[in-house]
């Protein structure tokens, strides 16, 4: 035997061996099609190298005839073969990729509906478990069973929405909602999102349905709630501004009426009456002040304060406001110094803003310890002028400049030694603040924190 | 001499090859794929020389021919054993 028959031999023994693997093993992966393409190809080229060893062995020409037509099948065959075998994918794919989804349709806990012809075609699981009815019954409903469960009202929006959907004019819904009554007779609420779909080569409605009976409990729950807190609100406001109104008057007049004692029988007064007329008096004027800030706060609020803008000096305005502080800097033993720049004439309403002065001005005296400083300053700017009013008082923490503007937000400093007054109400820079922003302007605070200070700057702007 | 049938039998296994590889992303699927695909190879390559040795050179490549035949069935028994005695998951 020469060379290569030894080689046709082993060639010949090696594919006998693949074919015994394949009948061994023939219950293996492949499909029946695959195994039988796969016979079929080693068979062939099992008889073309059985061709090839007789032949060149020199044992036998008998196959020589056929072995020609033989060799053209091998790879037609194996052809076969893989492409059996790639159907056989193909279909594994499918099957996977449909079992995946029956998982998702059928432990949704979204409802899932396609409707077709106004019928249900098919119904998830999660619809029988929100609505009550079976599957089995809900696939037998017509359309008139279909609209006895829904109110009448949500029914027009859904036929009209259905309609729509038919005609192609929207393939899509967001949040839409609707009522419907389950099995037991109570309503739910329900949130579905509707698209065209092709079903069994037919156009069909695919609707997504969620259960949104709790959301919609706690969003009434919320608009009750809201609607109670605006009415107490609206009361509170009620309250305030009555009990304001109605307290005016007669503060004022024992408010008068002990400055006029004190102004014209002052003389007249013993030690004791005196003492007693002037408590009465700064009690007077701590009330009236606190009532002029209810009713401002009142006035800012319900957009009913107006202002009477005209062209005035400001830094008389200044001038006018320390004078007036004067007894109470003097009586705090405190340096005042104001820094006058020329007259600067803005549209202001003078009443305001002095008010806005006083205000922050007294707020520096009463936070800044006996025998401190406090110092006025004027800048004229290109196109607003900046009034700052810097003491070396307890300062401001982080904290308390976010209070601040508040209403109501009182800095409150009883029983911290800080040796300032810890009178007021709350209201005042809140007030101040909301006239300079009806100036167009705005406060600005800064301070290194406790026992470091504050400025307070007032910006307004030139017309 | 070139045998026609010898040629068209070559064509035919060029063609496979050409569908095989087209597919080869599916084909990775194959258990072993990279000895089948190997095996293919071989068995083409040998038809390929089995029409050269009708031009030139008849006895060397007619070995070379057979060489790959031996080289393309034992590739084919190594494929086997993995597609077949590879425990099915």
């Amino acid at each position: 035997m020469n060379l290569i028959g030894i080689l046709d031999l082993f060639t010949l023994l090696f594919t006998i061996l693949v074919f015994s693997i394949i009948l061994i093993r023939w219950k293996h992966q492949f499909s029946l099609h695959s195994k039988v393409f796969l016979i079929f190809s080693l068979s062939a080229i099992l008889f073309y190298y059985l061709s090839n060893f007789l032949e060149w062995s020199g044992i036998s020409d008998i196959l020589i005839d056929i072995e020609d037509y033989i060799a053209i099948l091998v790879p037609l065959l194996w052809f076969f073969f893989l492409y059996s075998f790639f159907q056989m994918l193909s279909g594994q794919e499918l099957k996977a990729s449909e079992k995946k989804f029956r998982v998702i349709a059928v432990q949704s806990s979204m409802g899932i509906i396609i409707i077709q012809n106004r019928k249900f075609k098919y119904l998830n699981p999660a619809i029988s478990k929100i609505i009550g009815y079976s599957i089995e019954e809900l696939l037998n409903w017509n359309e008139m069973d279909i609209a006895s469960v829904i109110p009448k009202e949500d029914l027009i929006f859904m036929m009209e929405l259905f309609k729509k959907g038919k005609e192609g004019e929207i393939n899509f819904t967001p949040n839409s909602s609707f009522r419907t009554i389950n099995k037991k007779g109570e309503v739910k609420w329900l949130e579905n999102l509707v698209s065209i779909i092709s079903y069994e080569n037919k156009p069909a409605n695919l609707v997504c349905v969620i259960d949104i009976t709790d959301k919609k409990r706690a969003e009434e729950l919320i608009v009750e709630e809201n609607k109670r807190l605006l009415e107490l609100s609206k009361m509170r406001e009620d309250i305030i501004t009555r009990v304001s109104h109605e307290l005016k008057t007669p503060i004022t007049a024992m408010y008068g009426a002990t400055q006029m004692l004190l102004n014209q029988f002052r003389e007249e007064m013993n030690t004791e009456i005196l003492e007693f007329t002037e408590i009465s008096h700064r009690g007077a004027l701590r009330l009236k002040k606190l009532v002029d800030n209810l009713v401002d706060a009142t006035k800012l609020q319900t957009g009913k304060l107006e202002l009477n803008l005209q062209n005035e000096d400001i830094v008389n305005s200044i001038k006018e406001c320390i004078e007036e502080m004067s007894y109470l800097v003097n009586n705090r033993n405190l340096t005042l110094t104001f820094e006058p720049s020329n007259d600067i004439f803005l549209l202001i309403d003078k009443y305001r803003i002095q008010q806005v002065i006083t205000n922050i001005l007294s707020n520096a005296i009463k936070n800044t310890p006996k025998g401190g400083k406090i110092n006025i300053v004027v800048f004229d700017k290109n196109k607003h002028i900046d009034i700052l009013i810097k003491d070396t008082g307890v300062g401001l923490t982080v904290k308390e400049q976010e209070l601040l503007f508040e209403k109501f937000g009182k800095i409150e400093r009883y029983g911290m030694d800080l040796g300032v007054d810890i009178e007021g109400s709350g209201l005042g820079l809140y007030i101040s603040k909301e006239i300079v922003d009806l100036h167009g302007g705005q406060i600005l605070v800064e301070s290194e924190g406790r026992h470091k200070g504050a400025t307070f700057t007032i910006r307004l702007q030139k017309n | 001499m070139i045998q026609e049938n010898e040629l068209i039998t070559f064509m035919i296994c060029i063609g496979v090859l050409i569908f095989f590889i087209l597919n080869y992303q599916k084909l990775k699927k194959l258990s072993g794929y990279n000895l089948f695909l190997t095996s293919f190879i071989l068995y083409t390559c040998a038809w390929c020389f089995t029409v050269i040795e009708g031009i030139i050179f008849e006895e060397v490549f007619n070995l070379i021919e057979h060489i790959c035949y031996i080289s393309s069935s034992g590739i084919m028994v190594a494929w086997i054993l993995i597609a077949f005695w590879k425990r099915k998951e």
